[in-house]
């Protein structure tokens, strides 16, 4: 019995040690700052982390792979700068979703075609994306910060409420759901994880490795300029040079906080999320409490590591030491193998 | 039993006890190596060769027990402590570095330095000369690694080994990535050391080594040792009998008289710019042995064939049409599988489960509206397991924790799984151990059996003349020689795959 509920407490740790992180860090937010805790404050969190948030799924995908995707700040700023200026120009509604969302999914797949066409290292072909792409942006706009007066249904990305919650931080929830259930039930999300864990062997196994690099490099893309949706619709302007400036740092932060490996094969949609509200609690504290935003920075940076740290802990080990030899049987094969390597 | 060769021992290991959490690698194991003796250290994996080797190095410290060297008790707590006594250990994946030169990796942990304090690479150079003048064999210090093959590779770390005057070698399975001719050409070098008082231990699988090399052989078996005995009044019976428990009932795998069905038809193929008009047929239930050096294009007649190198020119039938492979994707859909030299990093995503790495090429026929049923799937791979006798503790047991034989036997249940026609295995039976090696051919004969058809590579050709039903060699590219059953002959099979004709 011992046995088998020290692997349970192994278990929690290495699944939900980052939302042990996050309710921390909301307990000290709570302590420090009486308004945190409030109804109002929780929503404006929720929501102003949902961009994060729907970015983070794409990029958990991708890095899954054992890839990485630059460019997703800059796929924010170009369509944002597509709906801004197509509505300004055409003031059809219609458009201001579609084309946004078709540019964001063409650039996921031109970084595709870089990294499996030439072959490029996904870091390479997305740093060329992430420059390129915010200065196509600029040129759309002359540079220009476009102001715009969007109509209201586009503003209920924003703005709008269903079932007492923020739309945005319900398409979130929804994305973050839908993604999860395609990593466990559907044939590509298998495949995801296993070119993370090893690509040839991917390969050699017959899966065609170029179709799931596709997939979530265009998700990844997708989500983004959907994010960009969001954002501007919430800011009413687009400034394509300030727009997701700096924001695939931030995805990367939430997906590695939550779990994930940077060498892929390893990670979950969850640990993300929780990733993306750690973020967005911190940003929301350091607001509340007016904190210059060096010092928010540089917690940042300490947060990442703190998380990353504690999830490199091995418990098990820990455990042992204080607890003598027992083992499960299922561990049993594993030590074996350790002692004849 | 034991006959003296007259010399010290070299190193004694007394009742050596070590317990990882949950299983004890090693129990109260006694072990001496004397000094210019060759000791061959055996036992199926999971033994605790490696471990003992590694506690005599000083990268695993053991729970009890004591280390005399050289008459004298030591303490071991590092690899340095181990290297300043004269230990050389050749783990058997080299711990070189490509990107340098031989020589620089040759001195890397002790460079030497003149007296400014400036590296001497004139005086390392010159040591190196010596080093390889000493093993006998020609090679460009100044060279990089990265140009070198394997068993060049394995000569500058025993070179390494002697720089730093070790009087005591270890080696962890050194021939598993040579050829014959390199293997032989090591021994020779072996035999030399050992003339010139050195002490060997080597860890190998393949019996016939210890007969051709070793003076005495130690057998471990489940952290125990069963017995230690002189190489020339053992025979081979007794020893498999010693490592696995049991005395090995090795049927003679007989082949019924089979039909001639044609099923592959390779016809003038060139590839890679390695295979020169390769022209063979493949039929039903037939298992076609290839032999060959390393390099003669084994590995990349299969690779071809399941369309991971573009093919130049020829073409492939099956079935009497002709096929376009270009992926592996493709060969699998037409019943063709692979099962590659490199398990670990080609045959299988080792950080997966068992289960997920099974189903890889058809997890589709699982689906259903609302994904993947996991029942189903779990059902199928509770059959494969089953019918290929997979020992695992769990279905969802990671890859990586599965034993060499039971890793093998996950690339066979893929294809299995897959109702393959055609099976193409590399080297099926690399560092697999003998219990697990007689598995793993019957299961070999039981799919020609039941109607597929094999082609299987090995370098072992006694190896290849039990289980095939004919053999085709390969020299530099091109088909040199074909054998039927009842012309099997190893000597004849071995020259006629180094270019002699017969």
């Amino acid at each position: 019995m011992r046995e088998s509920s020290e692997r349970a407490v192994v278990v929690l740790f290495e699944k939900y040690s980052s939302v042990g992180i996050l309710i921390v860090i909301s307990a000290i937010a709570g302590l420090v700052s009486p308004l945190f805790l409030t109804e109002k404050n929780l929503l404006n969190v929720f929501r102003a982390t949902s961009m994060l948030g729907i970015t983070s799924v794409g990029m958990t995908l991708v890095i899954l792979t054992g890839g990485i995707d630059l460019s997703v700040g800059s796929v924010i700023a170009i369509s944002g700068t597509f709906a801004a200026f197509l509505w300004k120009s055409y003031n059809n509604t219609a458009l201001i979703f579609v084309v946004p969302l078709a540019a964001g999914a063409i650039i996921g797949l031109l970084n595709c075609l870089l990294i499996t066409e030439l072959r490029l290292p996904p870091f390479i072909a997305t740093l060329a994306s992430l420059s390129a792409v915010r200065g196509i942006a600029l040129v759309i706009t002359s540079g220009q910060t476009i102001y715009v007066d969007y109509p209201e249904s586009f503003m209920l990305l924003s703005q709008g409420y269903l079932l007492g919650l923020p739309i945005a931080a319900l398409l979130f929830i929804f994305i973050t759901i839908a993604a999860s259930l395609i990593l466990r039930f559907r044939p590509i999300g298998r495949f995801i994880y296993a070119i993370g864990g090893n690509e040839v062997g991917s390969f050699f196994s017959g899966i065609d490795v170029r179709k799931v690099k596709a997939f979530v490099y265009i998700a990844c893309a997708l989500l983004a300029s959907f994010s960009g949706l969001i954002l501007t619709a919430r800011m009413g302007i687009c400034d394509p040079g300030q727009a997701g400036l700096g924001f695939e740092l931030d995805a990367i932060a939430a997906v590695l906080i939550g779990g994930t490996s940077i060498n892929g094969g390893k990670g979950s949609l969850v640990g993300s999320f929780v990733g993306a509200m750690i973020i967005g609690i911190l940003n929301n504290m350091f607001n509340l409490l007016n904190v210059a935003p060096e010092i928010q920075y540089v917690s940042k940076g300490v947060v990442i590591i703190l998380a990353v740290w504690v999830q490199s802990i091995n418990l098990t080990a820990i455990l042992r030491k204080k607890g003598g030899k027992s083992t499960s049987p299922g561990q049993l094969t594993t030590r074996r193998e350790v002692a004849e390597r | 039993m034991e006959i003296s060769n007259g010399h010290p021992d070299a190193l004694t290991m007394l009742e050596i006890t070590k317990s990882y959490p949950g299983v004890e690698a090693l129990r109260k194991v006694s072990f001496s190596v004397k000094e210019s003796e060759i000791h061959s250290l055996v036992g199926e994996n999971g033994a605790g060769k490696s471990t003992l080797m590694r506690i005599a190095a000083g990268e695993v410290q053991p729970d009890e027990g004591q280390i005399h060297f050289k008459g004298k008790k030591v303490v071991i707590r590092q690899p340095s402590d181990s290297q300043r006594l004269g230990v050389g250990f050749i783990h058997q994946e080299l711990n070189l570095i490509p990107e340098l030169s031989i020589v620089e990796n040759i001195f890397l942990g002790h460079l030497i330095v003149n007296d400014f304090g400036i590296l001497d690479w004139g005086l390392m150079k010159k040591r190196a000369h010596e080093l390889f003048d000493q093993l006998g064999v020609e090679i460009s210090p100044s060279a990089r690694v990265s140009s070198l093959g394997m068993a060049q590779r394995q000569l500058v770390e025993i070179a390494k080994a002697l720089s730093l005057e070790a009087t005591f070698l270890i080696m962890d399975e050194p021939t598993s990535a040579l050829s014959i001719e390199e293997i032989n050409r090591l021994f020779v070098i072996i035999q030399r050391l050992r003339n010139a008082g050195v002490a060997v231990v080597f860890i190998t699988h393949h019996l016939k080594e210890i007969f051709d090399i070793a003076d005495r052989v130690s057998v471990l078996r489940d952290g125990v040792l069963v017995g230690v005995r002189d190489v020339a009044e053992l025979k081979e019976s007794e020893l498999v009998q010693m490592m696995i428990g049991h005395s090995l009932n090795r049927p003679e795998i007989h082949t019924v008289q089979k039909e001639k069905v044609t099923v592959l038809n390779v016809d003038d193929l060139n590839a890679n710019s390695k295979l020169k008009h390769i022209t063979f047929s493949l039929y039903s239930q037939e298992i076609l042995g290839i032999a060959g050096l390393m390099g003669s294009g084994r590995t990349e007649l299969l690779r071809a064939i399941f369309g991971i190198d573009q093919i130049e020119s020829g073409s492939i039938k099956m079935n009497g049409r002709k096929i376009h492979i270009r992926s592996p994707k493709d060969a699998i859909r037409l019943g063709i599988g692979l099962a590659p030299e490199d398990r670990k990093n080609q045959g299988l995503v080792s950080m997966l489960s068992l289960t997920v790495n099974i189903t890889f090429p058809f997890v589709q026929r699982f689906l259903s509206i609302l994904g993947i049923d996991f029942k189903e799937e779990k059902k199928t791979v509770e059959y494969l397991v089953k019918e290929l006798s997979i020992k695992t503790p769990s279905l969802s047991q990671t890859v990586d924790n599965l034993s060499g034989g039971n890793k093998q036997k996950v690339v066979l249940a893929k294809w299995l799984g897959c109702h393959t026609q055609v099976y193409l295995l590399d080297e099926p039976t690399q560092g697999i151990d003998v219990g697990a090696k007689e598995m793993i051919f019957e299961i070999v004969e039981k799919l020609a059996a039941a109607g597929s058809s094999i082609i299987v590579i090995s370098s072992d050709i006694e190896e290849l003349t039990r289980v095939s039903d004919r053999i085709i060699v390969l020299y530099k590219g091109g088909i040199y020689g074909e054998f039927q059953r009842k012309d099997f002959n190893v000597e004849n099979i071995m020259l006629c795959a180094m270019g002699k004709q017969q």
